[in-house]
């Protein structure tokens, strides 16, 4: 690590951050994230029942109200409580797949690019094999399977989302493996996983970021549409998907229900979005001052 | 001439008409009330021509469009649940108690005015169980039919079947035991036109031109995928008919989520109702709503087999626990009324003191779990709720798992999750018992405490069995004297309540609105204070009932 800069891999970060924060869109996107993560973290102190206390039952489908500010739900929950518990499931099932995710695929990305020959072919079969599945497909047929749960949820979502980030890193790793210092690093004796692991991944960090970052709100959209078919997280868990399946049914009338899990729902996707968007043009310096 | 004079005119010769018809014997309609509008269309909501066949006998389960209304059974249930003879004008039962005599009306006839025998309905069961009928176990276990199983497998000729003509106008069933309430039973046996069957085949029944039937209405105009209408059947000539000349079904309608929309439209002039719709009609139309309290149980069953569920004190602790009227007038307001028995409220043998018996105890709950191994719940292993997948109309399962899930929870310290599976996963799990924990759902097929009761004999639905309960429901199921049969039965439930195999929760109410102009009978409440029936009745309502000035 460099004294005058701050940098992880070979992105600096205090550069990117200049030209990060100018994006407005994606300035607002981080207010949204920070001030969700705060919500979720001091939710027990501002939300007036556990997401699970059925505390309301002779107030059932009541409208929002300075009592109740998302209302009621159908079984005698406060909305409020349940939509902010359901930030900590989304973003908890968005993060640790991205994860998980990025634990897969920068592995098998960075051995195929290097490695080339079998290996690549292999591994890039396997990266079609799984990018022709519908994913929300095998994420049912897998719940029926194994039983649903946050869990089971989290393991079906990265086993669908890990083949960007790998065919990122894989085409990242080809162009640099031709790169002079590569070249030379090899000329000089260095081992294969020296070369890989000093030289070629800190090069690529910056595409592998983007990619984590923007594997989230996939990630979060995908356990949602889950949760809307009744096979994602299991109740009482909060889950927005499931908030606005069961919301459907009052649509007409007790408009709430469906509406403030889907404002939460929308706002926490685009925020992530306009991150990894904003995130991809600070750290590429081919895109700077275009805008 | 004025516009008065000219309906007044009109409706002279219309009196005229309508006279001259009744006295000579043709008409197939009542005479109208005086605020009745002349046209008489009802405009009806339909399920989507997901189904097959309008054809009772042909498919209960996939069948299309109003099959209630175009379809006359051989007897029928009239609003007070009392059997009313229809094509049948009486019966009579041999000493012995097996065979039942039912005498037709002589001047039957199809909708394409060919005459209506008894072979009609001979053909019509013969057909069932050489195509492998979809509700066939209605015939072998409930009717109980003689040699319907022994047919079905092939081991004798159909011939052997306990039914046959014994001339035009004579119908003779025999079933294997005595069924004293066959009549009741007898509410699903429809005639089948051979006639066309054998011209046509099994297609007849799945077009207007060659559709034909024998019930006050037909089938006048069958646009696939829009709509079809039913106009009245000018052979019919039993004893129901209509006020109402025609009835438009359109499709796409039936939901409440799309049928409400289209009912504050007028574009039909009934709809079923979801519990947020419900909550809107109570508030701005409630002169146009109507509850119909159904024989549909819902209820908790464990397989007694297994670990946990095979002490029944586990089992008695669950009873106690659920608090069935917090239930049914908080989440569930309006959609369930709260049950303690399996013959519920309203139903034949119900023991109104049964309800003392499983009464919410949550102190008793918490010290029966203790005492089973579970104080709190604690190394109570983890359950999964099974709840089967159904249409909209069956909007309370959801909100009743997340109930029972939350109060489990909170009274005995016990973890189960809710989860819903489609049908046939569900229904295999069930009948196969390879899961241990569901809420299942019961609906009436006839009106009588078999019906119910049947359903905890040993080798049936459930993994329960009780060599005494079955010998006591088999005895009572044979008994003619209604006290004693009574008796037996409460017995019976006393020994389901105590045993506990399955925890009695709630029925559901139907909630739907009719427009005021819709009057008659038909939308009036019965004895027991309840308007509109289920489709069940489908058939008394639409011949009970006229559209008025609106």
């Amino acid at each position: 690590m460099n004294v005058k800069t701050l940098s992880v891999g070979r992105v600096d970060i205090l550069e990117t951050w200049r030209y990060f924060h100018k994006n407005k869109l994606t300035s607002i996107g981080l207010g949204v994230i920070f001030v969700f993560i705060l919500a979720t973290i001091f939710a027990p102190l501002i939300t007036p029942a556990g997401y699970a206390e059925q505390k309301y039952l002779h107030e059932i489908n009541n409208f929002p109200s300075i009592s109740h500010w998302f209302g009621v739900d159908a079984v005698g929950r406060d909305y409020f409580s349940r939509v902010i518990y359901g930030i900590r499931v989304s973003l908890l099932v968005g993060s640790t797949t991205a994860f998980i995710a990025l634990f897969i695929g920068v592995p098998l990305g960075a051995l195929a690019g290097y490695l080339g020959g079998t290996v690549d072919w292999i591994v890039m079969r396997l990266v079609e094999t799984f990018s022709v599945i519908p994913p929300l497909l095998v994420a049912i047929l897998f719940v029926t399977v194994a039983g649903s749960g946050l869990q089971n949820v989290i393991f079906i979502l990265a086993l669908v989302s890990w083949m960007d980030i790998c065919r990122l890193v894989r085409g990242e790793v080809l162009t640099l493996k031709e790169r002079e210092y590569s070249i030379a690093a090899k000329a000089i004796g260095a081992k294969s996983y020296r070369i890989l692991f000093r030289h070629l991944l800190p090069n690529a960090v910056a595409p592998i970021i983007v990619g984590l970052v923007l594997c989230v709100p996939n990630a979060i959209m995908l356990e949602a549409m889950l949760s809307f078919l009744g096979v994602g997280v299991n109740p009482p868990t909060p889950s927005w998907g499931q908030m606005i399946s069961d919301g459907l049914y009052y649509i007409q009338f007790y408009w709430h229900l469906t509406l403030f899990p889907a404002i939460f729902l929308a706002l926490t996707v685009l925020s992530l979005s306009f991150i990894g968007d904003g995130l991809r043009d600070a750290v590429d310096p081919k895109l700077r001052g275009r805008r | 001439m004025s516009k008065i004079k000219k309906s007044i005119a009109i409706s002279l010769l219309s009196g005229i008409l309508v006279v001259g018809v009744t006295v000579f014997g043709f008409a197939a309609q009542k005479s109208l009330p005086s605020d009745a509008t002349s046209e008489q269309i009802l405009y009806y909501h339909t399920r989507m021509e997901a189904g097959t066949y309008m054809d009772f006998m042909k498919t209960i389960y996939n069948r299309v469009g109003l099959c209630e209304i175009v379809w006359e059974p051989l007897v029928g249930f009239n609003k007070d649940l009392e059997v009313v003879p229809l094509e049948a004008k009486k019966w009579e039962v041999a000493k012995d108690g097996l065979t039942w005599t039912f005498h037709l009306r002589k001047e039957l006839t199809w909708s394409d005015g060919k005459p209506l025998t008894a072979h009609d309905y001979v053909f019509a069961l013969q057909r069932c169980i050489k195509q492998g009928y979809d509700f066939g176990w209605y015939w072998s276990w409930a009717a109980g039919i003689k040699n319907w199983s022994k047919v079905e497998k092939g081991e004798l000729p159909l011939e052997e079947l306990g039914i046959k003509a014994l001339d035009d106008y004579t119908l003779s069933i025999t079933t294997e035991t005595p069924k004293p309430y066959l009549p009741g039973v007898l509410v699903w046996l429809y005639p089948v036109p051979r006639h066309a069957v054998e011209e046509y085949g099994d297609e007849y029944a799945t077009r207007a031109e060659t559709m034909v039937s024998n019930s006050p209405f037909k089938v006048g105009e069958w646009v696939k995928q829009d709509h079809i209408t039913y106009v009245v059947n000018p052979n019919y000539h039993g004893i129901w008919k209509p006020y109402l000349k025609k009835v438009v079904s359109k499709y796409g309608t039936e939901d409440p989520e799309t049928g409400f929309p289209a009912y504050l439209n007028d574009e039909i002039y009934k709809c079923d109702l979801n519990p947020g719709q419900l909550a809107y009609a109570q508030k701005n139309i409630p002169e146009e709503l109507h509850f119909a309290p159904s024989f549909q149980l819902f209820y908790l069953t464990f397989d007694t087999t297994k670990q946990a569920f095979n002490d029944v004190r586990v089992r008695q602790a669950f009873n106690y626990a659920l608090n069935r009227e917090e239930m049914c007038s908080t989440v569930l307001k309006g959609l369930a009324s709260p049950e303690w028995q399996l013959l519920m409220k309203g139903y034949p043998g119900h023991d109104p003191e049964a309800k003392e018996l499983s009464k919410y105890d949550p102190e008793l709950a918490r010290r029966l779990l203790s005492g089973a191994g579970y104080p709190n719940g604690k190394g109570f292993p983890k359950l999964e709720l099974w709840i089967r997948r159904e249409g909209p109309m069956m909007p309370i399962q959801k909100p009743a798992g997340e109930y029972i899930q939350a109060h489990l929870k909170k009274i005995l310290g016990v973890d189960i999750v809710p989860r819903i599976m489609d049908m046939k996963t569900y229904m295999d799990a069930l009948n196969k018992h390879t899961h241990n924990f569901f809420l299942a759902p019961y609906n009436f097929d006839y009106v009588d405490p078999s019906n119910f009761m049947d359903l905890f004999l040993s080798g049936g639905r459930h993994a329960w069995s009780n060599s005494e309960y079955d010998k006591l429901v088999r005895e009572a199921d044979a008994t003619w004297d209604w006290e004693t049969k009574a008796k037996l039965y409460r017995k019976a439930q006393r020994l389901l309540i105590q045993e506990s195999p399955a925890v009695f929760l709630m029925t559901q109410t139907y909630s739907m609105v009719w427009k005021p102009f819709v009057k008659g009978e038909g939308v009036e409440p019965n004895k027991d204070g309840i308007a509109t029936w289920n489709p069940m009745y489908l058939l008394y309502i639409f011949t009970h009932i006229y559209v008025a000035e609106h």
